[in-house]
């Protein structure tokens, strides 16, 4: 019987300590950049409200644009090839249309559709965590051609830049378009790399930079502002909930960029990449907790979790 | 005969003060392998760079051996900041301390010989730029391929550096 309970525990905490190995993985996706699409004219244009917007058109750039699938192509057989395989653009494109197709047409038995909320349809966009942004330039100066390339790794819930390449090639008489951006990638993918790296490795230092909202619904009975008397003190509720970010985060590391009766902002909030029990961690689970302690007494609010990719969540107050 | 001997004293002289360097300026013009020349030519094949790289011997065959050293070295620890567009700027080990950290690793690495030999390899026709510094010290430039994608994957393997994304 003791034999066993050793085994027991052993094979227990083996599979722990399997568990504990992985943390939850960014997606990072290459996508052309606005200033490109722009420039190339790959862009649609709508009107919200009066006020045109244009947008760039992914889909048509990578219809027609050869060089620039051969350069996104090249860019995810070297990262796969470092063990880091990425979304690739065109398929993620590709299956969000089927997805949408997909939706409208499956019924049920009885005839109901698929729920879907327009938030549901909002989010159905091609999205990762890491943006590396795509841009180049060919320079002409008389028979020499040059590239000028640029890579950009943006974090897309924190909008900072965590990595880059970018530099122009040497002039070349004959070199043509394709080659030359070959070349491009091949000389900045490593450095990029390296720095991706380095973001990672403070990462595992520092622990997730993620961003979190606090809002009211507006039909709650309490705002932000609303005293409560919490563990013997008398404190806003917003005030109650930055006590609580900061005792979860890693170092207490947070900025509180604005607090208002309807809305709390935090940002470069560091979350742990593990739970007390090795597990795992993105920002839904960071958050329960605090869901948690606001339903209890004395809040007893209902409060619904919204998440936005791996990177942001927001905490809504008042009801689901 | 004392025509001679003032004839030889003045050559002395000129050639003291022509390879007059100290041993700490021949030192710091690339004698430690800390303080070699290096510089771009471009991007190579896949995962290669092509380097202009200096070293130092008594004989040129020697100051050969020790500039391939030196190009994996700069891979290694220093990044190629000069020369054209096309190497990596950064070094491929990034973590301060690292080569005293893993000194027996790189010990063994760097000996005559070693593993380094498998990264690096003479790219061109094999020519090389050859400078007699004085009468012991032949300075050679050659230009070198280093398979840096290999290298790293080495490095990887031996622990040195961590793979992209790992822990993931």
């Amino acid at each position: 019987m003791r034999k066993l309970k050793i085994v027991l525990m052993m094979m227990l905490s083996i599979s722990g300590l399997w568990a504990s190995g992985q943390a939850k993985k960014p997606t990072i996706m290459v996508v052309p950049s606005d200033n490109w699409c722009i420039k190339n004219g790959y862009t649609s244009t709508y009107d919200e409200m009066g006020t045109l917007k244009t947008l760039p058109d992914y889909k048509m750039a990578l219809q027609n644009e050869t060089d620039l699938l051969m350069t996104i192509g090249k860019i995810n057989t070297l990262m796969a090839d470092r063990g880091f395989p990425l979304v690739n653009l065109e398929s993620a494109l590709r299956n969000m249309e089927q997805e949408s197709a997909e939706i409208a047409m499956l019924t049920s038995r009885s005839g109901g559709g698929i729920a879907e909320s327009p938030i549901d349809v909002l989010q159905r966009t091609a999205n990762a965590d890491i943006i590396i942004q795509l841009t180049y330039v060919i320079n002409n100066l008389g028979p020499q051609r040059s590239i000028t390339f640029m890579l950009q790794g943006l974090d897309a819930y924190t909008n900072k830049q965590i990595a880059g390449a970018q530099g122009t090639g040497s002039p070349s008489f004959a070199t043509e378009t394709p080659v030359l951006l070959e070349e491009a990638v091949l000389s900045h993918i490593d450095d990029f790399n390296s720095r991706l790296q380095s973001h990672f490795d403070d990462l595992f230092a520092n622990g997730r930079e993620v961003a979190c909202q606090v809002r009211v619904w507006d039909t709650s009975i309490i705002d932000l502002e609303e005293e409560f008397n919490f563990n013997g003190e008398n404190l806003e509720l917003g005030e109650i909930i930055e006590d609580w970010v900061s005792e979860n985060t890693v170092n207490g590391r947070f900025s509180t960029t604005n607090y208002t009766e309807n809305v709390i902002r935090f940002d470069q909030v560091r979350i742990p990449l593990y739970d007390e029990r090795q597990r795992a961690m993105d920002t839904r689970r960071w958050i329960r907790d605090l869901r948690s302690m606001l339903g209890g007494a004395p809040f007893n609010q209902e409060v619904k979790i919204y998440t936005r990719g791996l990177g942001e969540i927001w905490l809504i107050l008042g009801e689901k | 005969m004392k025509k001679w001997t003032i004839i030889g004293i003045i050559l002395m002289t000129f050639s003291i003060a022509v390879n007059g360097q100290s041993r700490s300026e021949r030192r710091a013009a690339g004698y430690v392998i800390d303080n070699y020349e290096v510089s771009c030519m471009g991007t190579g094949m896949d995962g290669t760079q092509l380097i202009k790289v200096w070293g130092f011997g008594k004989k040129p065959e020697d100051a050969i051996h020790q500039a391939r050293k030196n190009a994996v070295h700069a891979v290694i620890f220093k990044g190629i900041l000069g020369g054209q567009p096309g190497c990596m700027q950064r070094p491929l080990v990034n973590k301060p301390g690292s080569e005293v950290q893993h000194a027996d690793y790189f010990n063994n690495f760097f000996s005559n010989g070693g593993s380094y030999l498998r990264f690096v390899s003479q790219a061109g026709d094999g020519s090389v730029d050859r400078i007699k510094i004085d009468k012991r010290t032949y300075k050679v430039g050659v230009v070198v391929s280093v398979m840096h994608a290999q290298l790293r994957r080495e490095l990887e393997a031996a622990g040195i550096i961590p793979k992209l994304g790992q822990g993931f």
